[in-house]
């Protein structure tokens, strides 16, 4: 080979002085040689070290190929992934049950976990909000239902709550929300009582529905509806209205409507007057009664009863008191 | 003869069984590299297997699902020198595959290309006992072939019946059910050293591995890279290793000559490592990357740098033309390519119909091969590559991966030899007993 000893031309000899000082210069924090390890003195003098390869034996040792093979044969393999999980757990599974001690103390510990987190303030109830009814009605409500609050919101059975508004009377419909914050909202919808039937002792307010929708202690807690009484009334409701209606004018001295016979109806008022209406077209015999009464005055006269039963011909009936009096005039005269 | 036909026909059954199990692993012990390939059996393809071969030689039967490499060890000539070294190197390859394939295999067939292997061509003759040619008349035909006195320390390898002649018909390759009155067969005995083939079989069983069938290389590689009119009207394949070249003929879809030549890439390494003064990795490396045969002008320009790290700058810094390297590479392949050339002579290759000529193996890579090998063996010269297999990676398709891949082939589906018929019993009465004795003696 005539190319073995190629030299690379060399254009001037540095002294070994001259090049340490350089190399100084280069590398300021020079350390004796001791100190640093082959590689940097290599990298410091422009020397190449061999290079350290660190051998290492790809082969698997015996110990560890019969591992491998065994772990790869699927009965261990299936062995150590289910069998032995399962075991565990099955065993584990037996000492619980079996250990009524532990198995308490598990409980308790569960249940504490439960209350604990129960009793955080984020699921607190802390009011109650009723929209959509009268004062009286919800303080009625917030009565029956006896919550303390604040109360946990697991501890609430919205449905039960829900059921047990719906069941007052005065309740049309009602939905319930817990909304954040710890409110409690009660959205309701009353009944509007539309009239007063007077059912034996007992006055009953009475819905368009038909529905009760609340009892009377007295007459005069409200005036502003109609009262009617008397045995059928319930089912001639709208007869009854629309007789109410032409009433308007003595609507002062109204006091209600009786049904009489369950067949037709008397009009009652103040100073124990009465009209007795007829069965077949009344309103026609009351706007009668009406005319008599705007030109003369009929009803406020000493009157007890106007007997309208006979249409083409009313009956009056005085009081004892005016009777006496006619009598001792005639008997004047 | 006797214990290694009872030997073959166990390494036939666990090959059997092995397929049954659906895994098998194949192991080429080479001299410069361990390959380890899993195949997994398709058991449906298996059944249509059994009523008739599949298309080319049932190769789509498997599939590769691991495939391993590792730098050989303790391996010289494709013969195992250091028995500890070449078993940690075939655990490396063969655990490599199984962590790629995720499953366990206990079923190994290995081949190698060393022992010196020697071809014996035989012929025997019988008398068919039934009119027809029945599969003991097979038997005994093979059985009658006088074996030639190959020595103590040789065991055989391959005995495949080659060709069958019934009466006045020449050529037959399967016999059976044909109604004659002479059979004879011509029998190919390949035999190899049996202290090598027995240091392999203990570190098989070393590796926790059973041994389901031992092939030589040779043959392996020809059934991967020869095709099918190749292997039919006769071809020869080599395969040059990285430390011997095989040798194998074919003629008539049988092997029919196989020999090797105890030279590979290993010694053009070697030749260039004290050629150059440089370290062997090192030159293995400038051989794979600028090796070649056959030097252009361009060669003389193109320098190579040759790092070295002796701490010497002038001997570090050293450069070479590529015309150099060739210069060296060249004359040991020509003289692979010679003791070839001799070895095909003396098995009268030019006497048969086809003179193609494949090449294969890793160093068959170099550039400019083809031409140099048509130069010396013949005109007809082909670089071959195995053929492809379902599951192979692309990394392992090259000519450096024949054996391997006719392995896996001839595991799908071995060639019948003679511990596949039922020899006649020569010698009945005292056998039996003696053999339960053998049994018990090597088994507790």
């Amino acid at each position: 080979m005539q190319s073995m000893n190629r030299k690379e031309p060399q254009l001037r000899r540095i002294s070994s002085i001259e090049s340490i000082n350089k190399r100084k210069q280069e590398a300021p924090n020079i350390a004796p040689l001791g100190e640093i390890s082959a590689e940097k003195i290599g990298r410091l003098f422009g020397q190449k070290t061999p290079e350290r390869v660190i051998k290492t034996d790809p082969a698997p040792s015996k110990i560890k190929y019969k591992i491998h093979r065994m772990w790869l044969s699927p009965i261990i393999k299936r062995t150590i992934c289910f069998g032995l999980p399962t075991l565990l757990m099955f065993m584990f599974g037996t000492y619980f049950l079996s250990n009524d001690n532990l198995r308490l103390k598990f409980n308790n510990v569960f249940e504490d976990a439960k209350l604990n987190i129960q009793a955080r303030p984020e699921f607190q109830i802390e009011l109650m909000k009723i929209e959509g009814a009268s004062e009286a009605l919800a303080m009625s409500i917030r009565k029956s239902l006896k919550l303390n609050f604040p109360v946990s919101s697991f501890k609430l059975d919205l449905l039960e709550l829900k059921n047990k508004i719906q069941d007052m009377q005065e309740v049309k419909s009602a939905s319930l929300f817990l909304r954040p914050g710890g409110l409690l909202e009660v959205d309701l919808i009353e009944r509007i009582p539309l009239i007063i039937w007077r059912n034996g002792s007992s006055l009953e307010m009475i819905d368009s529905e038909g529905e009760i929708s609340g009892i009377l202690a007295s007459r005069l807690d409200r005036l502003d509806l109609p009262l009617f009484a008397g045995d059928g009334a319930k089912e001639y409701i709208l007869e009854a209205l629309n007789i109410y209606k032409v009433a308007e004018p003595i609507s002062e001295r109204l006091r209600g409507l009786r049904r009489m016979g369950d067949r037709r109806w008397d009009m009652i008022l103040d100073r124990n007057q009465i009209i007795q209406l007829p069965e077949f077209e009344p309103i026609n015999a009351l706007k009668h009664v009406l005319v008599l009464n705007s030109s003369q005055n009929i009803l406020s006269r000493d009157i007890v009863t106007i007997d309208m039963r006979d249409t083409s011909r009313p009956v009056l009936r005085l009081s004892d008191a005016a009777n006496e009096i006619i009598r001792t005039s005639e008997l004047m005269e | 003869m006797n214990t290694l036909y009872e030997n073959q026909r166990t390494m036939r059954q666990k090959r059997r069984a092995a397929l049954q199990r659906g895994v098998v692993a194949i192991l080429d012990v080479g001299t410069s590299k361990i390959v380890c390939m899993i195949l997994q059996f398709d058991p449906s393809v298996q059944i249509n297997a059994s009523e008739g071969i599949g298309a080319i030689a049932n190769h789509g039967s498997f599939r590769v699902i691991g495939v391993a490499k590792t730098r050989s060890r303790g391996v010289k000539l494709g013969e195992i020198t250091q028995m500890e070294e070449t078993e940690r190197a075939i655990r490396t390859a063969v655990q490599g595959a199984q962590k790629m394939a995720n499953i366990r295999v206990d079923h190994v067939m290995v081949c190698f290309s060393g022992a010196q292997p020697k071809s014996y061509g035989l012929a025997g003759d019988v008398q068919v006992e039934t009119g027809s040619v029945t599969n003991a008349d097979i038997g005994r035909v093979l059985a009658s072939c006088d074996t030639p006195n190959f020595g103590e320390d040789r065991e055989t390898i391959h005995a495949m019946p080659v060709n069958f002649a019934l009466d006045q018909n020449p050529s037959l390759s399967d016999p059976r059910g044909q109604i004659g009155h002479l059979l004879s067969v011509d029998l190919h005995l390949l035999t190899i050293d049996a202290r090598i083939l027995r240091n392999l079989i203990t570190c098989i069983k070393r590796c926790d591995l059973e041994l389901a069938g031992v092939v030589s290389s040779a043959y392996a590689s020809a059934i991967s890279s020869l095709v099918e009119d190749e292997q039919e009207l006769g071809a020869a394949c080599i395969d040059i290793g990285g430390g011997s070249t095989s040798v194998s003929v074919f003629l008539r879809k049988q092997m029919i000559f196989a020999d090797s030549v105890r030279i590979g890439g290993d010694h053009v390494t070697s030749d260039l490592s004290s050629g150059l003064q440089i370290p062997r990795n090192t030159a293995e490396r400038i051989k794979t990357i600028h090796g070649g045969v056959i030097a252009t002008s361009m060669d003389d320009r193109e320098m190579i740098d040759v790092d070295g790290q002796t701490g010497d700058w002038d001997h570090d810094r050293r450069k070479f033309t590529r015309s150099e390297i060739i210069g060296i590479i060249r004359p040991r392949i020509e003289e692979i390519l010679e003791e070839v050339y001799h070895k095909l002579q003396a098995a009268r290759f030019d006497t048969l119909p086809s003179q193609r000529i494949v090449l294969t193996g890793g160093a068959s890579q170099i550039p400019g091969m083809e031409g140099l090998a048509s130069r010396i063996l013949g005109q007809q010269v082909r670089l071959g590559r195995p053929l492809r297999v379902h599951g192979l990676p692309q990394a392992a398709t090259g000519p450096d991966y024949a054996a391997p891949v006719g392995l896996a082939l001839y595991a799908a589906h071995p060639q019948d030899e003679c511990w596949d018929f039922d020899l006649p019993e020569r010698r009945m009465g005292a056998m039996p007993m003696k053999r339960a004795m053998q049994w018990v003696k090597n088994n507790w």
